[in-house]
């Protein structure tokens, strides 16, 4: 049984088209990368699938249920989103930001409980911050301030995670084992990922299906086995698109 | 630290609240018993409980403890609206009076004073003034489409202009007689009237309110789409904020006059003492507003008796060097 259904979504934005009447079906446990050049508004469809921004037309099927029909507080218990970029305006300690995530499960006047902070220190672990859960938050390099975000993410326990751009300003060791760690669980947990990214080479790594984005309303979702060809995503890229064979698996590079 | 395993940073929490409430206790006895008239403990006691020599309680029911009680609920509004208006317009260089509430108000008390209008008349001028300025704000910041930050900001401050425009044409037309008058009132000025059960009211409910919600302003100042993704109807909190916001600097300044710099200052101060998590900040401005406001309405009748300073010269005087020692600290510590 599909986790996530897409059902003739059509997505723009400041009249330039995203998708058009797009269709898919998620099922628990499968991990997506959606691909795309610049512009061509992955983030957009990833702020629409979290039930931030409505679609021209369609829906969004969540577990039998429209995304834009659940309360604030149940979409936000089964959908989370890593931003691109996030904000800070005031500093609050990094403890206190990974236990922003646990804001949809509880009720307004109550506060954080052991359990809830427990949860919070898991993630930082996960996520090796674990030593820096009192700094405050500007202290800390992009890098670990990536990680933090993903720790809060982790901490809010949604079904979906929505990564845009998770990999950015993360050294290669947190890109391949903390990434991947994160995404064996909740593939263990039979939730769904949905990955933005550039590195194709690590977007191919970590997911078993595509969704490539092509402009103008163009787009075509699948396995990886099948989408992942130099003919596909040199069309993808508008660049043309090489592959190698190691020991390893196959590598793409622009040509 | 083994010690720190299930512990959050901000468990100081109610020991700073706690600091903070006896901090207020002191400058009301410091309020009470400083002054033109000198009254020693025993006298400020025997006042409260209504006996005592008839000077002391004249002194210390009828003049003081007035004074004092509306310089706090003025300085919790404004410590209280200053938080607010920093989370609304995601800046902290915001006070309360940025979004022009305090002009509006300025321009009709001005015009009552001008008409010779008498306290409760200029007071009624004021609320009005700022009210009509907050819903014109309003208005104008919705236009078409989202109700922008950036939007919100610009049309208050260009409107604030405006307003500061016409004040100053009323000043330079308005006979000498008025004008020390409106001055003082422009400066910020604390009369001898209780603040009234209304008032009280209108600060005890928002801070309430706003204690309630205090979780969903820690995500606000995370980014309105973060706050939105974790459940928070970034929309509704947002109008919320505008309105309460511009209620209590509406309340503090038609019974005070604009004072400065407790609405920008007193929220920072909470925030680099005991961090940045609303649950503390906004008790703690209230409290911490409270008192500065209190403390400098005690210098406002002392320093120059029998002559009478206007209280926002004061909090300036107090304001401006505090927030630049903890601007240099806190840039010395690396944390903007």
């Amino acid at each position: 049984m599909t986790l996530l259904a897409l059902e003739n979504l059509s997505v723009e934005i400041s009249n330039t088209c995203v998708c058009q009447d797009l269709s898919l079906g998620i099922n628990p446990g499968e991990v997506w990368s959606v691909l795309g050049r610049n512009g061509v508004g992955k983030s957009t469809l990833l702020k629409t699938l979290a039930g931030l921004r409505t679609p021209v037309s369609g829906q969004i099927i969540l577990n039998d249920q429209e995304v834009m029909s659940l309360s604030r507080r149940s979409r936000a218990q089964r959908l989370g989103i890593l931003f691109q970029e996030n904000e800070t305006l005031f500093p609050a300690s990094v403890l206190d930001t990974v236990l922003t995530g646990r804001h949809p499960w509880l009720n307004p006047l109550q506060g954080e409980s052991t359990e809830d902070i427990q949860k919070a220190r898991e993630a930082l672990e996960l996520v090796d911050l674990d030593q820096m859960s009192d700094r405050s938050m500007t202290s800390l390099s992009g890098g670990e301030r990536r990680r933090a975000d993903l720790a809060a993410l982790v901490t809010q326990e949604p079904l979906v995670l929505l990564l845009d751009e998770p990999s950015n300003h993360l050294d290669m060791h947190y890109q391949v084992v903390m990434l991947g760690n994160l995404i064996a669980d909740w593939r263990s947990r039979n939730g769904v990922v949905i990955l933005v990214m550039h590195d194709i080479n690590l977007a191919l790594r970590f997911s078993d299906h595509l969704l490539l984005l092509f402009g103008e309303g163009l787009a075509e979702s699948g396995p990886v086995e099948t989408l992942a060809t130099e003919a596909i995503l040199s069309r993808v890229y508008n660049h043309t698109m090489r592959m190698v064979s190691t020991a390893d698996g196959t590598w793409f590079y622009p040509g | 630290m083994p010690s720190s395993s299930a512990k959050r940073t901000s468990s100081t929490n109610p020991r700073i609240l706690l600091a903070l409430l006896l901090l207020a206790i002191g400058a009301f006895a410091v309020a009470l018993s400083v002054g033109s008239v000198a009254v020693d403990w025993a006298g400020v006691m025997e006042g409260l409980r209504g006996r005592g020599s008839s000077v002391d309680y004249a002194v210390v029911i009828q003049l003081r403890l007035p004074r004092a009680a509306t310089a706090f609920v003025v300085g919790g509004m404004l410590g209280l609206a200053g938080v607010l208006m920093q989370i609304l317009l995601r800046n902290p260089l915001a006070d309360p009076y940025v979004l022009g509430v305090s002009g509006g108000a300025a321009v009709a008390a001005l015009l009552a004073i001008l008409l010779g209008w008498h306290t409760v008349g200029i007071s009624g001028a004021a609320a009005v003034g700022a009210l009509a300025s907050m819903f014109l704000v309003f208005v104008l910041s919705r236009g078409r489409g989202d109700w922008s930050t950036t939007r919100l900001l610009l049309t208050g401050v260009v409107l604030a202009a405006g307003w500061g425009a016409v004040v100053s044409f009323i000043l330079a037309v308005s006979p000498d007689a008025h004008v020390r008058g409106m001055l003082f009132w422009l400066m910020g000025d604390i009369r001898e009237s209780f603040p009234g059960w209304i008032r009280l009211g209108i600060l005890m409910t928002s801070l309430l309110i706003a204690f309630g919600i205090a979780r969903s302003l820690n995500l606000l100042s995370l980014g309105e789409l973060r706050a939105e993704s974790l459940g928070v109807n970034t929309t509704l909190l947002r109008v919320g904020l505008f309105f309460m916001a511009g209620l209590l600097t509406a309340s503090a300044v038609t019974l005070a006059g604009a004072i400065g710099f407790v609405g920008l200052v007193v929220p920072h101060m909470v925030r680099l003492w005991g961090g940045s998590d609303h649950r503390l900040v906004l008790p703690g401005s209230v409290l911490l507003g409270g008192v500065l406001l209190v403390l400098a309405e005690t210098a406002a009748r002392t320093i120059m008796a029998p002559n009478q300073l206007p209280v926002g010269v004061i909090t300036a005087f107090i304001g401006v060097p505090v927030f630049l020692y903890l601007l240099q600290r806190d840039r010395a510590g690396g944390r903007t």
